[in-house]
């Protein structure tokens, strides 16, 4: 019993922790809530910008959030289709 | 709503952290293994994470106390919880077994989402085995 998700709209990853990562220097961990043409839509997500100074490496963030979960630094951010270069399941990199 | 999910773990020996004190409380004494189970109304993963408590929960070795916290209700009491473990995120719903005052074992949301509870039991039972177990006299 509890709150269920409407997959048929939002696709089928709805709900589900991620990580997406970019052809630039950002990656983003977070609950997917939709997956649309142009954009992913993540809630309660971190996203790590490599570029800034004393900045930890996509690996140390992937490793992170696999073993430990999503800090939630962010309620709602969208990443666009045309930046990233992967999107992976955290429950597939524990 | 969520009164059945509430029963859920009351039933399994959880007792009900509804404050901070009461979280300040449980945490206090240091000694011995504890079980924070952070509760949650999500289907996709709070729905297999209680039948995976609960299977879990009837194995030889388990932790010393057991509590639970209701996410998204209970807002100071989930505060100072995680105000405790600040290391680790605020994932819901999520299981956490604490030993001699540190967190030894952290089942974060990612771990229970699209499992079955006999699998989430499954991983909860060798944490109880390696984390809860009597050293023999």
């Amino acid at each position: 019993m509890g709150t269920f998700h409407d997959h048929s709209k939002m696709g089928s990853n709805h709900g589900m922790s991620v990580v997406i990562d970019t052809r630039g220097p950002t990656i983003y961990a977070g609950q997917c809530h939709e997956e649309r043409d142009d954009v992913v839509i993540l809630t309660n997500a971190d996203v790590l910008d490599t570029s800034l100074p004393e900045s930890k490496s996509k690996e140390e963030f992937v490793s992170f959030v696999a073993r430990f979960g999503v800090h939630s630094r962010h309620a709602r951010v969208s990443v666009p289709r045309t930046e990233i270069v992967s999107f992976r399941l955290l429950k597939d990199l524990r | 709503m969520v009164m059945p999910m509430r029963q859920e773990t009351l039933d399994m020996g959880l007792s009900e952290l509804l404050t901070a004190e009461d979280v300040e409380s449980f945490l206090a004494d240091k000694t011995g293994t504890k079980l924070l189970f952070y509760n949650s109304v999500c289907g996709c993963a709070a729905g297999g994470a209680r039948p995976g408590l609960r299977l879990a929960l009837a194995s030889d070795t388990t932790p010393d106390q057991m509590a639970s916290l209701f996410t998204g209700m209970e807002i100071s009491a989930v505060e100072a919880a995680r105000a405790a473990f600040p290391e680790i995120p605020g994932t819901s719903p999520a299981v956490g077994l604490i030993k001699d005052g540190e967190m030894v074992y952290w089942m974060p949301r990612h771990a229970i989402e699209g499992r079955m509870p006999q699998e989430i039991a499954a991983e909860l039972v060798d944490a109880f085995n390696k984390f809860c177990a009597k050293t023999p006299a």
